[in-house]
C-alpha cells in the first residue's frame, strides 16, 4: 500500500499526472472511487479487498479527459479494461500511468502497455466457477425454459441503464437503445423491450467483454446479466481464440474472419 | 383455409440469394408464397437487431442469405456476417430464442431450385413448430400487462 | 407529407395471370401515404412510362414504387422515368411481384396477399428514400502501370496510343520482365528476344510514356482517379541523360566474377553492367553491394573510361511523386528455384537445373551461346529428363494449384532439345498434359510425334549422383505403377510458378488483396478477371496467377482498355449508394466513438480517420471517414457498428427498419 501511495505521490508532486485515479474511505465502512489532484491529498488513497470497483470507467469522463496524465491504481480488471479500451482507440499510452495491482493485492508498480499486457496474461483471468455452474445450468434447460427463465429474470428490469454506466466498454456517446429514428429498441421496461435490450448488450460486448462482473453489482434488481457476455466471450475466445483485454492494439472478434470459421448450420 | 400458414421473412444479398431467386422465377419453380424478401447490398448489411425485429413484427420464420463464401461481391461481407451469425445464434440459443426458426443459407445467382427448396423446406419446418407464440406475445400482449 | 404512387404492372399476363393486379392496386391506394395508386399492362412500355411520368407531374408524388419484375432488370427504366419527371430518380423502389410472386407460387389469396405486403413494405420504404445525387470525382488522365514484363509493356503502350500519358515503374535496370530470358515461345517457336525487344524500344520511345527503371513504387494514397504516388528511384550511380550506352564501363570494371542474375547464375557479370545486350534503357548501374569503390573506397576505374562523364558516385535515391487516375499492376511471377526440392537433392546437383536456366542455355544468346551443355563438366548430355510439375499440384508442398504453363514449356523444351542434340533422348515425367488453347496440343503432339520425346505419366519421387549420372526413379502409372529408372546426364525442373517476391509488400500498399499464394486477387473470378477490389486499380499478367503470354498481354490490353474507358470523360460518375459516417454539432460532432472497429470491416479500405481539432490545432476526436471514392456500398460497417453512427444510402437502417415493421400491420 505505502509503494502504491509513493508512485502516486511522486506522479503528481512530479506533475507527471494531474489526477491520480483510486478509492478512497466512504460512508459507512465502505469505499468509494476517487480523483486525486494533489500530492497532499495521497495520503487518503487506500487499496483494500472492498475495492473491487471498475474504476478504468473513469477514464473516459471529464476530469480524466482533460488531464494531459493519469494514473491509475489497477487491479486485473482495470488493467484489462485499460488495455481493451486501448485497443479500442479511447486512450493512449502516453496519458495513462498504470499502478498495476495484482489479484494478490501486491504492487506491481508502473506498468507500460507492453508490462501490463504481460500482467494481464498472468493475472488469473477466465470465468468464476459460480459464473460458470450458473452458465451450464442454463445450459442443461430446454428451449423454452431458457426462454422463460430469461423473459423472468429480465422482467425486474427498469431500465435504470445502470449496467450501462457502470461498464467500462459501453463508452458510446449515444447509446443505441436512446435512439429513436429508426426506435430499435422500445423504451418502456416491458418484457420484450427488455428482452431486446439485453440482447443488443450481450451482443455489442461480444468479444469485448473483459468479465469484470460490473455490471452485474451494479443492477438493484440483481439481474444475473454479466453471464450472457461472460458466455459470449468465452465462447470466442474458444471459437475465434479472441480475447478481450491482453491487448493494447487492435483486436475484435467481430470485425475479423477466417475463411474457415466454424460452423455447421448454414444451408 | 384454417391450416396455419407462417410468416417467413428473407434477408437476402443483392448479388447472390436475391439474383438466384430471381431465377427460381425465371425458370418457374413453385414455392410456398409465405415468404417476403428484404434485399440488402449484402449480408455484411444485415443487422441482427432486424432479425429479432421480424419476430417481434410477427415472423414466425426468419431466411437470411448471401453468397457462398469466397463468391462475395465485395469479397468479404459474407464472412463477417457468417462470425456475426455464429455469435448471435450461440446468444439466441443461450436466451432461449428458437433458432429453428432462423434458417442461415448459401445460395448463389445460380441456384435457383436451391431457393425454392430453403423456402419450401423452412415453410414445412415452420409449419411444424407452429406460430411462433411466445416471442409475438412479447411485443404485443405484455406491453399491455 | 409523402405523396407515394404506386405502379402495378400486370407485365402482358405474366403477372396479371397469378396476381389480381386491380385489387392490388384498390389496397395500396389505402395505404398511409399513398396518393396515387394504378394497375396497367405494360409499365415498361413506352405509355407506361409515359403514365408514370404524368402521374408524377400531375399528383405531384414524391415517390413511387412500381410494382413490377425485378429491379435488376427495370430499376434503372423507371429511376429515368422519375428523372424525366423531375423527380429525384433514387425515390422510386421496386416491388417485385414477378420473378419473386406471379412466376413462383399458385393463383389464389396468399399470392394476392405476398404482392400486397410487398408493395406496403416498399411503400413503407420509399418513404424513408432520400434524394441522391449521383458521385461525381475528378480523374486524372495518367496510368502507372507497375512492372515493365510482357505485360506491363503491352498495356502502357496500348494506354499510351490512345492518347493518354503513363508512368512505367520497373525494378530491374531494364525492362522486358521474364519474357527476354526466354529462348523461344511456344506454340509457335518464334524468337522470344525478337518480338520483344522492338515493343521494348517502342516503351522507350513514346513520348507519352515516363519509364522509371531501377524503381520502385514507395506508397499509394488517393483513390480511383486520383491517387498520389510516391515512386523511388534507386540511384544507378550514373547519370542517365549523359550516358551514350557505349558500354565500355562495363568491359573495364575489375569485378568480374558476380553471378549474372539474368543468366540465373550461369554467367558473371562485372559490378556496372547492363543486365542484357537488349536492355531498355541502355544504361549501366553500379550495383554498390559488389562494387570495389563501394567496398573499399577505391577504383573508380569506370569513371576515368567514361567519356561523357556519366558516372556518379554520390547519386542518391531519388524520391518522385505523380498524380495517377488509374493503376495496372503487372509484376509478374517468379519460379521456385531446384533448392526447394529436398527428393532432388536441394539444388547441390549442379546438372539438375530449373526451366529458366534451360531457356538461358537454349537462348543464343546465353551463357552456352545456344548449346545444351552440363553445367558441371560442359559436355552435351546424351540423356536428359524433364520432370513436370516439380511442385505444383502438390499440397504437400503448399502449392496445390497447376502452374499452366509448364506443360508447354517443357514440351517447347524437349523440342528445342532434340533440334540441338539430334541423337539425344528427352524424357519427360508428367501427371497430366494440358495443352489447352489454339494450337497447343499441335505442339504437344509434335514433340511426342516429331521429335521423339519419351512422356511418361508419373512423378518422380528421387533423384540421386551415381558416377557422374544422375539416376532418376519414378514411376509409370500407365504401366502397372512399375518403377522407372533412367540414367540421365541432365535433369530440368519445372519448377512451380509462384508469386514474385515484394508481391505482399506491394498489395499492402496499393491496398488490395491477394490469395494464399500471395498472387494479387481479382475483383471477380468471372466477370471482372482485370479488376482489383480497389476501383481504378487492375491486373494483367502473371502476377495474378501463372499465365503465358498470350494470356497476359491479352488482360494487359483488357486493362488498358478499362482504363481507357475511365480515362473516357474527365470526371466519373458512380452510385450514389454509399456509407457514410453522421456529423451533429459540436460539441459531439458525431455519434462516431472513435473506436475504428469499422475499419478492417471494409475491404476497400474506405474507412480512414477524421481529425476533428479546435482553432489552435488541438485534437478533440478522431472519427470515422468514409471516403466516398472508395466505398462500393456493401453496408458491413453499418452492420458492425454498435453506435449506429454509420448509415448507408439506399439501404438506410430507417429503411430496413421500416421495411421490416411494415409486415407487423398486415
Ligand atoms: C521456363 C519458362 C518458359 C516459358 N516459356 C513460355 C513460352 O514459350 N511461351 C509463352 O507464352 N510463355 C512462356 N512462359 C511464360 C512467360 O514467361 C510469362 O507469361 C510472362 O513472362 C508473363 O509476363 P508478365 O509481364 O506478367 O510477368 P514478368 O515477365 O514476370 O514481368 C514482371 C516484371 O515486373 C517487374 N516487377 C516485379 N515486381 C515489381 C515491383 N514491385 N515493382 C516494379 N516492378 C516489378 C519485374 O522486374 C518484371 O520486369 C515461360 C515461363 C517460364 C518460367
Ligand atoms: S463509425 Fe462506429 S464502428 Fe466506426 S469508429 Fe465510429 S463508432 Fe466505431
Ligand atoms: S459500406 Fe462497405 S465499402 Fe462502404 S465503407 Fe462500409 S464497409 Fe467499406
Amino acid at each position: 500500500m505505502e509503494e502504491i501511495k509513493k508512485i502516486a505521490r511522486e506522479l503528481l508532486a512530479e506533475n507527471k499526472v494531474q489526477v491520480v485515479l483510486g478509492f478512497e474511505k466512504g460512508t459507512a465502512n465502505k469505499v468509494r472511487p476517487a480523483f486525486f489532484t494533489k500530492a497532499e491529498d495521497i495520503d487518503k488513497l487506500i487499496y483494500n479487498e472492498a475495492c473491487i470497483h471498475n474504476i478504468a470507467l473513469y477514464l473516459k469522463k471529464d476530469t480524466c479527459q482533460h488531464a494531459k496524465g493519469v494514473a491509475i491504481t489497477a487491479t486485473p480488471n482495470v488493467v484489462r479494461s485499460i488495455l481493451q479500451l486501448s485497443a479500442e482507440n479511447q486512450i493512449t499510452e502516453e496519458k495513462i500511468h498504470i499502478i498495476g495491482i495484482t489479484h494478490e493485492g501486491k504492487c506491481a508498480g508502473i506498468l507500460d502497455f507492453k508490462a501490463a499486457e504481460e500482467f494481464s496474461k498472468t493475472q488469473p483471468k477466465g470465468l468464476k466457477p459460480e459464473d460458470k455452474a450458473l452458465i451450464e445450468k442454463i445450459q442443461a434447460m430446454s428451449l423454452e425454459e431458457r426462454f422463460d427463465y430469461w423473459v423472468e429474470a429480465f422482467s425486474p428490469c427498469i431500465k435504470c441503464y445502470a449496467c450501462r454506466a457502470s461498464c467500462p466498454m459501453c463508452y458510446c456517446g449515444k447509446c443505441n437503445v436512446e435512439t429513436n429514428n429508426p426506435q430499435w429498441i422500445p423504451v418502456a421496461s416491458h418484457k420484450y423491450g427488455n428482452v431486446e435490450w439485453h440482447m443488443m448488450r450481450a451482443m455489442h460486448l461480444a468479444g469485448r467483454c473483459i468479465n469484470c462482473g460490473e455490471c452485474n453489482r451494479s443492477c438493484p434488481v440483481d439481474i444475473p446479466l454479466n453471464i450472457l457476455s461472460y458466455m459470449l466471450s468465452d465462447f470466442v475466445l474458444d471459437e475465434f481464440d479472441s480475447e478481450a483485454g491482453l491487448n493494447s492494439v487492435f483486436t475484435s472478434a467481430l470485425s475479423a474472419y477466417t475463411v474457415v470459421d466454424k460452423e455447421n448450420f448454414i444451408k | 383455409m384454417s391450416e396455419f400458414q407462417p410468416k417467413i421473412v428473407a434477408f437476402v444479398c443483392n448479388w447472390c440469394t436475391y439474383a438466384g431467386a430471381d431465377l427460381t422465377g425465371t425458370s418457374r419453380i413453385k414455392y410456398s408464397p409465405n415468404v417476403r424478401i428484404v434485399r440488402f447490398p449484402c449480408t455484411g448489411r444485415i443487422d441482427y437487431m432486424l432479425l429479432t425485429k421480424a419476430f417481434a413484427s410477427g415472423a414466425d420464420g426468419i431466411i437470411v442469405s448471401g453468397c457462398h463464401p469466397n463468391d462475395c461481391h465485395y469479397t468479404s461481407g459474407n464472412f463477417y456476417a457468417r462470425r456475426r451469425w455464429i455469435v448471435f445464434k450461440k446468444l439466441c440459443d443461450f436466451m432461449g430464442i428458437d433458432t429453428r426458426r432462423i434458417v442461415f443459407s448459401w445460395v448463389s445467382a445460380a441456384e435457383g431450385s436451391k431457393w425454392a427448396d430453403i423456402v419450401n423446406t423452412t415453410n414445412e419446418e415452420i409449419i411444424k413448430l407452429g406460430p411462433y407464440d411466445s416471442y409475438h406475445k412479447l411485443s404485443t400482449q405484455d406491453i399491455l400487462e | 407529407m409523402a405523396r407515394i404512387g404506386v405502379f402495378i404492372c400486370h407485365c402482358g399476363e405474366n403477372i396479371s395471370a397469378t396476381v389480381d393486379c386491380p385489387k392490388v392496386s384498390e389496397v395500396a391506394a389505402k395505404f398511409p401515404g399513398v396518393a396515387y395508386s394504378v394497375d396497367y399492362k405494360y409499365m415498361c412500355s413506352d405509355p407506361g412510362q409515359s403514365l408514370v411520368v404524368n402521374a408524377i407531374k400531375e399528383h405531384k408524388l414524391t415517390g413511387i414504387v412500381v410494382s413490377a419484375c425485378s429491379p435488376r432488370m427495370h430499376e434503372p427504366t423507371f429511376r429515368r422515368a422519375c428523372a424525366e419527371a423531375g423527380l429525384n430518380p433514387y425515390l422510386c423502389e421496386m416491388a417485385n411481384i414477378r420473378e419473386h410472386c406471379s412466376w413462383v407460387h399458385e393463383k389464389g389469396d396468399r399470392t394476392d396477399q405476398k404482392a400486397i405486403d410487398v408493395v406496403r413494405m416498399m411503400v413503407e420504404k420509399v418513404k424513408r428514400n432520400n434524394a441522391l445525387m449521383s458521385i461525381k470525382v475528378p480523374v486524372t488522365k495518367t496510368a502507372l502501370v507497375i512492372g515493365g514484363g510482357v505485360a506491363g509493356i503491352q498495356a502502357a503502350l496500348d494506354i499510351a496510343n490512345a492518347g493518354h500519358k503513363v508512368v512505367m515503374v520497373e525494378r530491374e535496370p531494364s525492362i522486358g520482365g521474364h519474357m527476354s530470358q526466354l529462348s523461344e515461345t511456344f506454340p509457335t517457336l518464334d524468337c522470344s528476344q525478337c518480338i520483344l525487344t522492338p515493343r521494348m524500344v517502342e516503351v522507350a520511345q513514346n513520348p507519352n510514356i515516363t519509364l522509371y527503371t531501377y524503381a520502385e513504387v514507395e506508397s499509394v494514397e488517393g483513390f480511383v482517379g486520383n491517387f498520389n504516388v510516391k515512386i523511388r528511384k534507386k540511384a544507378k550511380s550514373i547519370d542517365e541523360t549523359l550516358c551514350n550506352g557505349c558500354g565500355m564501363c562495363t568491359t573495364k570494371c575489375p569485378q568480374k566474377k558476380i553471378p549474372n542474375e539474368f543468366e540465373l547464375g550461369m554467367g558473371n557479370r562485372p559490378a556496372i553492367y547492363v543486365p542484357f545486350p537488349q536492355a531498355v534503357p541502355n544504361v549501366p548501374v553500379i550495383d554498390r553491394l559488389n562494387c570495389t569503390y563501394y567496398k573499399n573506397g577505391k577504383c573508380k576505374i569506370c569513371e576515368k573510361f567514361c567519356q561523357p562523364k556519366a558516372i556518379r558516385f554520390d547519386q542518391e535515391d531519388e524520391i518522385i511523386e505523380v498524380a495517377v487516375g488509374a493503376i495496372s499492376i503487372c509484376t509478374g511471377f517468379d519460379v521456385k528455384k531446384t533448392d526447394f526440392f529436398p527428393e532432388y537433392g536441394y539444388g547441390k546437383h549442379k546438372d539438375i537445373i530449373d526451366g529458366l536456366q534451360f531457356e538461358r542455355m537454349a537462348s543464343a544468346s546465353g551463357p552456352t551461346l545456344g548449346a545444351i551443355r552440363r553445367p558441371s563438366d560442359g559436355a552435351e548430355p546424351k540423356k536428359i529428363v524433364f520432370v513436370a510439375c516439380a511442385g505444383s499440384r502438390d499440397p504437400a508442398k503448399g502449392i496445390e494449384y497447376c502452374s499452366k504453363i509448364c506443360c508447354m514449356y517443357t514440351a517447347k523444351h524437349a523440342i528445342l532439345y532434340k533440334h540441338k542434340v539430334h541423337d539425344g533422348t528427352a524424357y519427360i515425367f508428367y501427371m497430366d498434359i494440358r495443352a489447352a488453347g489454339k494450337n497447343y496440343d499441335e505442339f504437344t503432339r509434335r514433340a511426342i510425334e516429331e521429335d521423339n520425346a519419351q512422356y511418361i505419366r508419373g512423378r518422380v519421387s528421387s533423384i540421386y549422383e551415381r558416377d557422374g549420372k544422375l539416376i532418376v526413379i519414378g514411376t509409370d502409372t500407365l504401366m502397372n505403377h512399375e518403377t522407372v529408372e533412367i540414367e540421365a546426364d541432365m535433369v530440368v525442373l519445372a519448377t512451380a510458378g509462384v508469386a514474385n517476391q515484394g508481391a505482399e509488400e506491394l498489395a499492402q500498399k496499393l491496398h488490395v488483396s491477394y490469395d494464399q499464394h500471395r498472387f494479387f486477387s481479382e475483383a471477380h473470378p468471372k466477370l471482372k478477371p482485370v479488376e482489383t477490389n480497389t476501383a481504378g486499380i487492375y491486373l494483367a499478367g502473371a502476377c495474378q496467377s501463372p499465365k503465358d503470354i498470350p494470356e497476359s498481354v491479352a488482360a494487359a490490353s483488357g486493362v488498358a482498355g478499362k482504363i481507357s474507358c475511365l480515362f473516357s470523360s474527365s470526371e466519373l460518375t458512380r452510385e450514389p449508394l454509399i456509407a457514410f459516417v453522421d456529423r451533429i454539432a459540436a460539441p459531439d460532432y458525431s455519434s462516431c466513438t472513435g473506436c475504428f472497429l469499422c475499419q478492417p470491416v471494409c475491404p476497400y479500405n474506405a474507412i480512414e480517420k477524421e481529425d476533428i481539432k479546435d482553432r489552435a490545432g488541438n485534437l478533440i476526436k478522431s472519427l470515422a471517414y468514409i471516403n466516398p471514392g472508395l466505398c462500393q456500398g456493401c453496408g458491413t460497417c453499418v452492420a458492425i457498428c454498435k453506435s449506429k453512427s454509420i448509415d448507408i444510402d439506399g439501404y438506410t437502417n430507417q429503411q430496413m427498419y421500416s421495411e421490416v415493421d411494415a409486415l407487423l400491420n398486415s
